[in-house]
């Protein structure tokens, strides 16, 4: 697996099988709806202890926090298609790549429960390797980020 | 919200604006729109903008995250997260509640639990 800093901007290349993994990430954050500890942990209150201040935040923010969301997971949906075969991407398209992972972790975590760091101790294995995979990738492009 | 208070920030550039022509000899202005002294009490608070401790996102990434985002200092930005890490959160910006606000939304945008305060 390969994320590193190419002319000017950076290459990409991973594996196909991981790829495919990867491909079924956003379909699972776009399929997110009201009701799913996933949906709760990327819509955090902002004024905790005014509810009517929050709900205007989210009402003005929010449209725009998910145009944003959904526009990151587009790139990330079209460089995850082509990083078999290797491609280049730009800063912005690797820091969107990283966005994506980071919803993703958090909104796994959020489905198994995980609210402080003892909580990754009950997990069954394949729980904790989906979610430690994702840790790998996303140092991996952190450390191509600098 | 928002865009109340973007009103009142709009009166402002309004009134440095004017002020400017004025200094140049265009006196024949009208006048500018006189603040509410309650929108002008809002303009001098500040407001805090507080990120939480989480179980999920990585050390380095909030550090990443803390550069990026406030231009901060690798130490700065450090011990910023430590203190999250260590003491459940920490003030990481503060300023006028439109610039707080929209340090939450960027905040939120990367995954970080972002609270405002007084």
């Amino acid at each position: 697996m390969i994320f590193r800093p190419h002319s000017d901007g950076y290459e990409v290349r991973i594996p196909p099988e991981i790829c495919a993994w990867l491909a079924e990430i956003p379909p699972m954050l776009e399929g997110l709806k009201p009701g799913d500890p996933a949906f709760t942990r990327l819509r955090l209150p902002v004024y905790p202890g005014d509810p009517q201040a929050d709900e205007e935040w989210w009402r003005w923010m929010g449209s725009e926090l998910s145009t944003e969301r959904n526009a990151d997971r587009e790139v990330f949906r079209r460089v995850v298609a082509q990083a078999s075969e290797g491609i280049q991407v730009t800063t912005e398209e690797l820091e969107a790549m990283l966005r994506v992972l980071v919803e993703a972790r958090l909104a796994l975590a959020a489905r198994l429960g995980i609210e402080d760091e003892e909580d990754y101790q009950r997990l069954r294995n394949e729980e904790a390797v989906v979610l430690q995979a994702l840790a790998e990738l996303e140092l991996l492009i952190l450390r191509a980020l600098g | 919200m928002l865009m109340k208070r973007k009103h009142t920030y709009d009166n402002v550039e309004v009134e440095s604006g004017f002020s400017r022509l004025a200094f140049l000899g265009m006196t024949t202005q009208p006048a500018p729109p006189a603040l509410d002294p309650a929108d002008t009490d809002q303009l001098d608070e500040v407001w805090k903008v507080v990120v939480w401790n989480d179980p999920v996102n990585l050390i380095d990434y909030v550090i990443w995250v803390f550069r990026k985002l406030f231009g901060y200092s690798e130490e700065k930005a450090t011990e910023l997260t430590m203190k999250i890490h260590h003491e459940g959160r920490a003030v990481v910006s503060d300023g006028p509640r439109e610039r707080a606000e929209m340090d939450c939304y960027r905040l939120h945008r990367h995954g970080l639990w972002a609270t405002l305060e007084k």
